[in-house]
């Protein structure tokens, strides 16, 4: 009975011992002042936790340009929250690393997010025909079973449409994005059935059966290929079930795995630099799609981009307006400049030129500047992109080779060697002004590596303004060493500053803090640039070093968030 | 003598081992807890934090709900659903208002279309195409309309088109301010205008934008008293005798002709090209000849751009002109009118009247915002009872400031602000002016 109670007290006392420690880490966990935690840097926010089903909330896409353009509805500013201790983005249920965190081949970027290979060949079954969006459309059925969303190029523009989806659909899966599969098809027209009870609304409002009929008058006025086939882009429907859109603030309250407001998301802050890049100018929450998934039995919500018909040079039915992309549908105090100076003042926007290819549309590369670039109508989560941000979407940017972009243009099968080359010319340009105005914006050291040297550690880093050729010669870097407390967060400067004359440094054994509760030590080096023509890189990027058990890993990049736009 | 040993307590021995074992335990239970912990959720890391936050906000989900402004305007969406519905109708019949003049008051009724009989889209170049409307209309002031059209389009295949109209309505309370240039502002009256008509026209487009027309129409115009309270009636004010065709109106059969070419970008929103159209209309009594009459009408308009295609210069002129024989006379209530919302706009409706007019519009035009243009408009012009006296002396002129706001190619509502000697007008209109 003794030995009973005496091993009752020791498990009593153990599981006190465990509890105390869990308490002891919890709070420290709580009080937020440790720095790093043991598994930083992560690459996986495990945003996929089982939730229930989740209702259709759908987007009143008035409200959403009132709101957004007679107020800010984002409750929050600040540094992007959801990145890890590198300032990258974890993979998400809204953002996958691809081109911006490993090499990416050419095939894998062509292939995008395809997985089928499109609708198979043969006869195809018209189901519908949705109301939403502009584009002229329908849906089919192939004889996998998958379903379609056909999509029409507009009839005085052949290609227009087509062309912006596959060119801003590779691109943005390649960035990280999830977007839908875009598939260029030739519609054969004798190969459509209609599939038995399928119908649509009709002009009248009323619902009617497809007919046959009905096929030829969607498809009467498209302009035929040389085999009488026709040119559309087919999209596969996202996996799931749809849910709504997500707005560019705020989280969606019922799903529990949305716990970072999406103004403070970086992959929402930084998509205004690929936006610009690409002029989507309708990127507001109208494009995009949330999809309730099942994945390996748990149930969530992923996020996805959707609907490129308003990139590039194409507004969907026309070519997009030369308003597109510099303007805000209401920006009060032009409106009046506009009416009170009686057409003397005029836009500047106005004076861009547009090349006459039907395909491409109003897309150009002179006279876009980044600087001025705008979405149709005010986004809360681009308004919030700081140089970090931008530094981290531009180095994404320029990840993209000259012949990559020239191989996307290519599958888009425009069939003019001249438009092709036309539209590839202005991608890279857009592209170069892009990284460039973003890179030089903020202290522009990345690539940091840290590796053995005789009997320590050194840490070389590169300058990416210098690498893109945004800036030239002359930086120097300034480099003051600090020893880090990991549990108080507490930093001490070690040493004197160091100037270097490039892009390395050694660790010195004085940096390093003490060991925290797992025993690793951290060592700081805060890096400033020194170029007489950006004096705005003074501003110091931080990095922080870890040493476990005698392994020394990057663990920690801050950047800093104030950008200087040339 | 050796002192045996005491002989161990097997109890006390195990009370130690088990004491050494607890301590052992105890000790360890620190780290062992620390790395049991480190492996479970409860470990000290991003995940875990991360974990945290999402289960504890599991614990509060909500659905997702709306803001009042929010709420309000999904029902006001769905009101101008319902609104959109009621003015689409069922199988047709829809709402409609009458083909009044200006100055008609608010106007209601109801109408049934059937754009391409037989067919479910509206296609405009379909061979046969059959359209078919019927109107009944009235207004607050009284107006009242009853219409029919039907049209062959695209007769045959070919490019010969036929359309053919019948319309009764009555306008009791139309405005008249004497004859000829000289009028006074104060004195309007009004006249009841009613009429019956029926007619048939037949045109072909050869190529794009040409169109070449010519029909037959038989009207009967009837003139009475008018019966606007505000205003003395026509025939109180002036002399009825000296006013062609205010007694007597004699039933009409018109033979008219058209030509015109038509290159505007847009017909509704017009930014470059032009319109040239010529009209000639022959009007011979059935009764009696007296007010047997022709009416010559050329109306040119060009659009230019000026510097770029967001400021457009809009220029127009049109000249009517009426030609009886000797002896005869032209109906007054088939002059031409100045004033109102598209000809000499400073003016009133109908203001001027005679034989003949002359009109010249220029306006400045220039986009203020991608929804709204604005324009700086003057209109020149003139009527006249000899041909000869259209010249460019005398010319009466309006000038104001023009906000239209606009779709991509049609100008949904027209804001003009008019000046002239006789004051200021302001005109809402939701058509373009030209």
């Amino acid at each position: 009975m003794c030995s009973d109670r005496r091993l009752r007290s020791i498990a009593v006392l153990t599981v006190c011992v465990l509890a105390l420690t869990a308490t002891a880490f919890a709070q420290k966990v709580e009080d937020g002042a440790r720095r790093f935690f043991p598994d930083d840097p992560i690459w996986q926010d495990a945003d996929a936790l089982d939730i229930p089903a989740v209702e259709e909330f759908p987007l009143l896409k008035d409200y959403d340009f009132v709101e957004n353009s007679f107020g800010d509805p984002a409750s929050f500013d600040g540094p992007a929250v959801n990145v890890n201790t590198l300032d990258e983005v974890p993979d998400s249920s809204w953002f996958t690393n691809r081109i911006g965190r490993r090499e990416m081949s050419l095939q894998e970027v062509l292939k995008g997010p395809d997985t089928t290979g499109g609708p198979v060949k043969g006869a195809w079954r018209v189901t519908g025909r949705p109301w939403a969006g502009i584009t002229p459309k329908f849906t089919i059925k192939d004889g996998r079973g998958d379903t379609y969303l056909i999509k029409l190029d507009p009839s005085h523009m052949p290609g227009l449409v087509s062309t912006a989806e596959v060119v801003s659909t590779k691109i943005f899966h390649a960035i990280g994005y999830h977007v839908a599969e875009y598939y260029l098809v030739s519609i054969d027209l004798s190969k459509l059935e209609v599939e038995p009870g399928a119908r649509f609304k009709f002009d009248s409002g009323e619902w009617l059966p497809i007919t046959h009929s009905d096929l030829e008058h969607w498809l009467r006025a498209q302009p035929r290929q040389p085999d009488g086939t026709i040119r559309a882009v087919a999209s596969k429907y996202i996996p799931g079930k749809p849910v709504g859109e997500f707005k560019h603030y705020g989280t969606r309250s019922d799903d529990p795995n949305d716990v970072f407001p999406h103004e403070l998301r970086r992959e929402l802050r930084g998509y205004r630099v690929f936006a610009a890049w690409l002029n989507h100018d309708d990127s507001r929450a109208l494009n995009t799609f949330d999809s309730y998934v099942e994945e390996g039995g748990r149930h969530f919500i992923r996020h996805y981009l959707l609907d490129f018909g308003s990139n590039l040079g194409s507004g969907s039915t026309n070519p997009q307006e030369p308003r597109g992309g510099y303007e805000y549908y209401i920006e009060k105090d032009k409106i009046l400049k506009g009416i009170f100076t009686f057409g003397l003042w005029s836009r500047d926007w106005m004076h861009a030129k547009y090349p006459s290819y039907r395909a491409v549309g109003n897309f150009e590369g002179d006279f876009f500047e980044l600087g001025k670039w705008k979405p149709n109508y005010p986004n809360p989560a681009f308004n919030r992109m700081d140089g970090a941000d931008a530094f981290w979407a531009a180095r994404i940017a320029s990840r993209f080779s000259d012949e990559t972009l020239r191989a996307i243009v290519a599958q888009a099968e425009i069939g003019d060697p001249e438009a092709e080359r036309y539209l590839g010319d202005v991608l890279i340009q857009r592209r170069d002004k892009v990284v460039k105005h973003w890179i030089v914006a903020t202290n522009p050291l990345d690539e940091f590596t840290v590796r053995r040297f005789l009997s320590g550690w050194e840490l070389s880093f590169d300058n990416a303004a210098l690498r893109v050729g945004a800036a030239s010669g002359g930086s120097s870097y300034r480099v003051q060493w600090s020893r880090l407390d990991n549990l108080s967060g507490r930093g001490e400067s070690s040493g004197e500053v160091l100037a270097l004359g490039e892009p390395l440094v050694a660790v010195p054994d004085s940096a390093w803090g003490p060991g925290d509760d797992l025993g690793d030590r951290y060592a700081v080096a805060s890096i400033r640039t020194v170029h007489p023509d950006f004096p705005g890189w003074s501003e110091p990027v931080v990095v922080s070093l870890r040493d476990r058990r005698g392994e020394v890993q990057l663990v920690g990049i801050e950047r800093p968030r104030t950008a200087v736009e040339p | 003598m050796t002192v045996p040993s005491e002989p161990s307590n097997p109890m006390t021995a195990r009370r130690v081992a088990r004491i050494v074992t607890a301590l052992a335990l105890f000790l360890l239970a620190g780290p062992i807890g620390a790395s049991v912990l480190a492996q479970t959720s409860l470990r000290p890391s991003r995940a875990s934090l991360l974990e945290a936050k999402r289960r504890a906000k599991f614990q509060e989900i909500l659905p997702p709900s709306r803001k009042s402004v929010e709420t309000g305007l999904t029902r006001f969406d769905q009101a101008m659903l319902f609104f959109g519905k009621v003015q689409r109708g069922w199988h047709g019949v829809r709402m409609a208002g009458g083909d009044f003049p200006a100055g008609a008051g608010f106007n209601y009724g109801v109408g049934f279309t059937d754009n391409a009989v037989g067919a479910v889209y509206e296609d405009l170049d379909m061979p046969n195409r059959l359209d078919v409307s019927f109107v009944a209309a009235t207004s607050t002031r009284s107006y009242h309309q009853l219409s029919g059209d039907l049209a062959f389009r695209n007769i045959g295949g070919s490019i010969l088109n036929f359309a053919a109209r019948g319309e009764w309505h009555e306008h009791p309370e139309e405005d008249f301010f004497g004859l000829g240039a000289d009028t006074s502002e104060d004195d309007r009256t009004s006249y009841l205008e009613r009429g019956l008509e029926f007619g048939g026209d037949l045109w072909l487009e050869p190529v794009r934008g040409l169109r070449l027309g010519g029909g037959v129409a038989w009207t009967d115009p009837r003139i009475g008293s008018g019966e606007d309270p505000r205003f003395p009636s026509t025939d109180e004010l002036f002399d009825p005798s000296a006013i062609p065709g205010f007694q007597a109106q004699p039933e009409y059969v018109r033979l008219g002709g058209t030509v015109s070419f038509d290159w505007r970008d847009q017909p509704l929103r017009p930014r470059a090209g032009g319109y040239y159209g010529v009209k000639v209309s022959n009007f011979k009594g059935q009764e009696f000849d007296a007010l047997d009459f022709r009416q010559y009408e050329a109306d040119v308009q060009q659009y230019i751009h000026w510097l770029n295609r967001f400021r457009v210069l809009a220029l127009r002129a049109n000249v009517v002109i009426s030609d009886a024989d000797a002896g005869k006379d032209v109906p007054f209530f088939y002059m031409p009118t100045l004033g109102g919302g598209e000809r000499l706009r400073g003016f009133r409706e109908f203001r001027f009247r005679d034989r003949n007019s002359i009109l010249m519009s220029a306006e400045y035009r220039w986009e203020a915002w991608w929804a709204l243009e604005m324009a700086l408009f003057v209109d020149a012009g003139k009527v006249a009872a000899e041909r000869s006296d259209l010249d460019f002396d005398n010319l009466e002129a309006s000038y104001g400031l023009g906000f239209r706001f606009h779709s991509t190619d049609a100008v949904s509502l027209r804001f003009d602000l008019a000046f002239s000697r006789e004051g200021f007008i302001p005109l809402l209109r939701y058509t373009h002016v030209f």
